[in-house]
């Protein structure tokens, strides 16, 4: 068994031995050698954040496929660097019981036992100790008189890390290039807003101009009024011309004659001397002149009425 | 300083993005609807001006109608008018048939609004006139 914790500590040791937790407390977990990768390395930058930077192309040869988290920390004129995918730390993590919501934070061996002077025993079968000043987990029938882990009376150091599944989706810089890309789109459309919403006032202008300049009434309704009360007049008045010339246009024999042309109310009529057995071809005659034509004959007339 | 989740980030301008996207598409369908308001005002203005001009140009119609009577070709025709503040009335006991076509082809191709009509033959070649055009 790997665990190492009393009960009213909240440190434990994590390894891909350990057992299983069943607790609900919270944990600062400290990740064995087994849970990450790490190198120490004189780099030529001067800040954690570069060497970071530097950390993928440095694990490039020695890490599997899939995807990692990177973390650096000064120690002396090198950096210490950490390479360790999330998702499997959290994975086996859960699968031994021990949820992310339980953990307060993590920490890597190599910054809490960084400083020790013997071997730490961690289980029956397995220690702790430094090689070269990296810490690495050896059997624990190759050191001598190994110490236990202290964790009443441990301090951590400032080197904690977050674990997070979101490493997993995409990775960071990416997720940084999506931002930024939508950040210019979301500028863009608020820069757009602005020049649609500044466009009202001048559409507004514009429709003022055209009221005062054509004097229109104040609303589109009356002005729709005015205009199909000038469409109705215009269109009686072609009808009454068309009306007009297809009554003269008719063909009529010695004697026969139109005595009178009438208009008024929007009826157009016409009273024709003419013998009954013309009054269907007269109408057929009018019909097809694509008029509308009622007739009547009495007294030897032919009484027609064209509805304008 | 602890540093902001990334994907924190990208869900704010996501969700930034997706309202002002939604203002947008709302300010854009506003500005539509006006701009087709203002196009439609254009329109029924400008039908509304080429109407009126062709037949409710008033003044224009009673003097063309004034030297349209006074014309040679009418002037033997006798042709009594009475001119009101909206109509212009044209009549005649007797009008050779002649007379009476160009009149009416004179009328009937301007743009003069006939209100009544009233022609009777009289003789084979003469008829009765009364005729409304309204100003």
């Amino acid at each position: 068994m790997n665990l190492k914790f009393n009960t009213t500590a909240n440190f434990i040791f994590a390894d891909i031995s350990m057992d299983d937790v069943n607790s609900e407390e919270k944990f600062n977990v400290v990740l064995s050698p087994s849970f990450y990768w790490v190198i120490k390395k004189a780099l030529p930058v001067k800040y954690a954040r570069d060497a970071i930077k530097l950390a993928p192309s440095i694990f490039e040869d020695i890490l599997p496929s899939g995807t990692f988290s990177y973390y650096a920390y000064k120690e002396g004129d090198a950096f210490l660097l950490f390479a360790y995918n999330d998702k499997e730390i959290l994975e086996k993590l859960n699968s031994k019981g021990l949820k992310s919501s339980n953990v307060s934070k993590y920490y890597f061996a190599q910054s809490e036992f960084n400083q020790v002077e013997d071997a730490i025993k961690i289980d029956q079968n397995s220690a702790l100790t430094l090689n070269n000043d990296v810490l690495i987990k050896v059997p624990l029938s190759l050191v001598q008189s190994p110490k236990e882990i202290d964790t009443d009376n441990h301090k951590y150091s400032k080197h904690s890390i977050q674990l997070s599944r979101i490493n997993q989706i995409a990775d960071t810089s990416k997720l940084n290039k999506i931002t930024i890309t939508l950040a210019i789109l979301l500028m863009l459309f608020v820069g757009e807003y602005f020049i649609k919403t500044s466009s009202f006032s001048d559409i507004e202008n514009k429709t003022t101009e055209v009221f005062k300049k054509y004097k229109l009434q104040s609303s589109k309704l009356q002005n729709r009024s005015v205009l199909s009360s000038l469409n109705k007049k215009y269109d009686e008045q072609i009808s009454l011309r068309k009306a007009f010339v297809a009554l003269n246009s008719l063909k009529f024999a010695q004697g026969e004659y139109i005595e009178i042309i009438e208009y008024e109310k929007d009826v157009l009529s016409a009273t024709i001397k003419v013998d009954q057995s013309k009054e269907k071809k007269i109408i057929r005659d009018l019909k097809m002149k694509h008029l509308a034509p009622t007739s009547k004959y009495k007294k030897e007339r032919l009484f027609v009425e064209i509805k304008i | 300083m602890k540093k902001v989740n990334p994907l924190y980030i990208l869900s704010f301008v996501l969700l930034l993005l997706i309202f002002v996207g939604v203002k947008l598409s709302k300010v854009s369908k506003d500005k539509d609807y006006l701009e087709s308001q203002l196009a439609q005002n254009e329109s029924i203005a400008l039908e509304i001006t080429a109407l009126k001009k062709s037949w409710a140009a008033s003044k224009k119609n009673s003097s063309s109608l004034d030297r349209l009577i006074r014309s040679s070709s009418l002037r033997s025709a006798n042709l009594k008018t009475k001119k009101k503040r909206d109509s212009y009335t044209i009549s005649s006991e007797s009008i050779d048939s002649k007379s009476v076509d160009f009149l009416l082809s004179k009328i009937y191709n301007g743009t003069y609004m006939v209100k009544k009509l009233y022609i009777k033959r009289v003789t084979p070649h003469s008829v009765s006139l009364k005729m409304e055009i309204a100003l």
